[in-house]
């Protein structure tokens, strides 16, 4: 009876996924059953209408699909995209060039007409893009640039200045210490090109404007939880009263230090300077124990991305490198500003 | 009468099959829907492209099949390989490639050897001793870069990268290669045979005379080989080196040995099992973007299958005992 019951699952396992598989594909079917005796130029004439009347299909690979800063960075691709009567699909990259290098392929097997790439990192850009070159496709690169030696390859990088983002949090740091100071400094992934460039522009910056930061490199990995843990360390081993400023890469670590500070009764007191678009940031800005921010808006950034691809998809001239608009963003500009 | 009794064998032979196959079917019976549903699934270009995506981490699978047989479990293999990575790139970059290989596989073997004395001679826990050397090899690896990727221009690793027969690269090669010695090495060997008695009962493999704490050490040397052979591998086909490559690796080798129908509890299994196991999530990966499906219901999706291969699996075998 257990053995009847078993075969009989498992054929309606295979019939379900055959009917599934049927339906998916109705009208390739359907089409099917009604050309058999047609002649091939007009089933391929049939299925050329078809294509023509379905919505061009943008395909997206996000290295960082599920960070924070990429919600709100996704639903800007998304809406553009519904807006200029795309159809797109999004997928997690999973911070591997590997992993989508994959994604591409099948995309492509799959017929995507026009792809977007968002790198994990620059280092491992050049056989993606290599490939996506290979593809004849329009194609976009979105947040992070690659690789130098693959650069000029790339038909147009929609990206924040990530060296200007340091510039700004630095400038903020040195008109609030105008005779140098001490700072702690909280960064985001040991790797990550926003990371790098931003640390760049920061340290020499600071160099020049007599601004020591007390601590090594650190990385909350974006965490608040990792960043909390960093400033009460920092608390501890310098003391409230060497630590002039905090300065931290987005919001989610300056909420994560704001809490420290807060739990040690030095929010108010310890001031910071941060970059992003984060509602904690608004608040802090209001409240005054942040100093400003420099502004990265995700939402923007997503369909700045689709619509220069959209200029590439219809023959148009698009720019090399289209900057995400940015700029300090201090108390009074509040307003002028969306929030995430 | 005899008709019957055909049929009645030929049934009774198919519902065996299901019972001790059930994971095998369930993925044929998804790439059948696959094929039916998306044409392009079976194009030669997409079968070459899920036979890529998961040789690389597949071949660490292998390693951790045996590690599990052996009743054993190797955390450390992700730093491993992102340390094989960034050490292959830089080393190539300096040495040259035929250095950069061997010092490479060496340097993953040597962290093999550390891992299986800790846990052969000094008898610790093998859980703790590779989380802990997990984040040891991890931290070595960002103070070795100073945190950041690092690629490289090589042109024979270019080449290398770019060589193909028939859309075939060489990583899937290396993956079969690896996938026939590994079968031989457990099947037809006494090697592979003290490994499973090994992991099946430690007391009693010993008191029969096998070496357990050399089988122990071996199979974390194996692992450490295999994560570097791997980091390698990936650096062929994207010529650079990070330490955040292969942050999901061990989880993704045990994911897929536990799919494939090894126990967890050692002393029984197989690498050719494994491979049912790096097909189901390679498949599921690939199809899941093939049916235009989100980032997000992706993930959700992935643990749910994932997560009902299991059941049903278990569940079947429980009734086949």
């Amino acid at each position: 009876m257990k053995k009847k019951w078993l075969v009989i699952m498992v054929v309606a396992l295979f019939i379900v996924s055959l009917f599934v598989g049927c339906t998916e594909n109705e009208t390739s079917s359907d089409s099917k059953e009604k050309t058999e005796n047609v002649a091939t130029e007009e089933k391929a004439e049939e299925k050329t209408d078809e294509k023509a009347d379905e919505p061009l299909r943008i395909f997206m690979s996000n290295a960082y699909y599920t960070a924070p800063y990429c919600a709100p960075l996704n639903e800007g691709v998304n809406i553009e995209a519904e807006r200029l009567g795309y159809e797109i699909q999004i997928v997690d990259g999973e911070g591997s060039a590997d992993k989508q290098l994959a994604q591409f392929k099948a995309a492509v097997a799959e017929g995507y007409d026009a792809l977007i790439y968002f790198p994990a990192d620059e280092a491992s850009t050049p056989p993606v893009v290599d490939y996506l070159v290979s593809t004849g496709l329009p194609w976009v690169v979105l947040n992070t640039t690659v690789d130098p030696a693959v650069e000029e390859l790339v038909p147009s990088t929609i990206a924040s200045d990530f060296r200007d983002i340091g510039s700004n949090i630095a400038q903020m740091a040195v008109d609030y210490l105008p005779d140098g100071g001490n700072v702690v400094y909280i960064e985001g992934a040991a790797g990550s090109s926003y990371t790098m460039q931003l640390t760049e522009s920061i340290y020499s910056t600071f160099e020049e404007n007599n601004i020591t930061i007390l601590n090594d490199h650190q990385y909350s990995d974006w965490d608040p939880g990792k960043s909390m843990v960093m400033m009460e360390d920092f608390i501890t081993k310098y003391g409230a009263e060497n630590i002039d400023l905090v300065v931290c890469q987005d919001g989610g670590m300056w909420q994560g230090a704001l809490a420290a500070l807060d739990a040690a009764g030095l929010k108010g007191k310890v001031l910071g300077v941060a970059a992003g678009n984060d509602l904690i940031i608004k608040e802090s800005i209001i409240d005054g124990s942040l100093l400003g921010t420099s502004i990265q808006d995700p939402f923007v950034e997503g369909g700045l991305g689709v619509s220069t691809l959209d200029k590439l998809i219809k023959g148009e001239e698009a720019p090399k490198w289209a900057v995400v608009p940015g700029g300090l963003c201090l108390i009074d500009d509040i307003e002028k500003h969306k929030w995430f | 009468m005899k008709s019957y009794s055909i049929t009645n064998d030929i049934n009774n032979k198919l519902v065996i099959f299901l019972k001790k196959r059930a994971v095998t079917v369930l993925l044929l019976a998804f790439i059948v829907f696959m094929v039916i549903s998306k044409p392009s699934f079976y194009s030669w270009g997409n079968i070459t492209n899920i036979l890529t995506e998961m040789s690389v981490y597949g071949i660490v699978a292998f390693a951790m099949t045996v590690a599990i047989i052996g009743g054993e479990f190797d955390l450390s293999a992700s730093s491993i390989f992102g340390w094989a990575t960034v050490f292959f790139i830089s080393i190539t970059n300096t040495l040259g490639l035929i250095p950069a290989f061997f010092l490479t596989l060496i340097s993953g073997i040597l962290m093999g050897m550390v891992n299986g004395f800790l846990v052969s001679k000094v008898k610790l826990n093998a859980f703790v001793v590779t989380l802990a050397t997990m984040t040891i090899i991890k931290g070595l690896t960002f103070f070795y870069t100073g945190g950041s990727p690092i690629n490289t221009s090589n042109e024979t690793l270019i080449a290398i990268g770019a060589f193909n027969v028939a859309g075939i690269t060489l990583t899937p090669i290396i993956f079969v290669i690896a996938l026939i010695v590994f079968i031989l090495i457990l099947a037809k060997t006494r090697f592979g045979r003290n490994i499973y008695a090994t992991g099946g009962n430690y007391h009693v493999a010993k008191l029969t005379g096998i070496n357990v704490d050399y089988y122990k050490f071996i199979i974390f040397v194996i692992v450490g080989f295999c994560s570097a052979l791997a980091g390698i591998l990936l650096c062929v086909r994207v010529q650079a080196g990070s330490a955040l490559y292969g942050k999901d690796l061990a989880l993704y080798a045990v994911t897929a040995t536990v799919i494939g129908g090894t126990s967890l509890s050692g002393g029984n299994g197989g690498v050719a099992k494994t491979v049912i196991g790096l097909l189901v999530m390679s498949v599921l990966f690939n199809a899941l973007t093939l049916l235009g499906v989100e980032g997000y219901f992706q993930q959700l999706i992935r643990g749910i299958v994932l997560i009902a291969v299991i059941i049903i699996d278990t569940v079947i075998k429980k009734k086949n005992k």
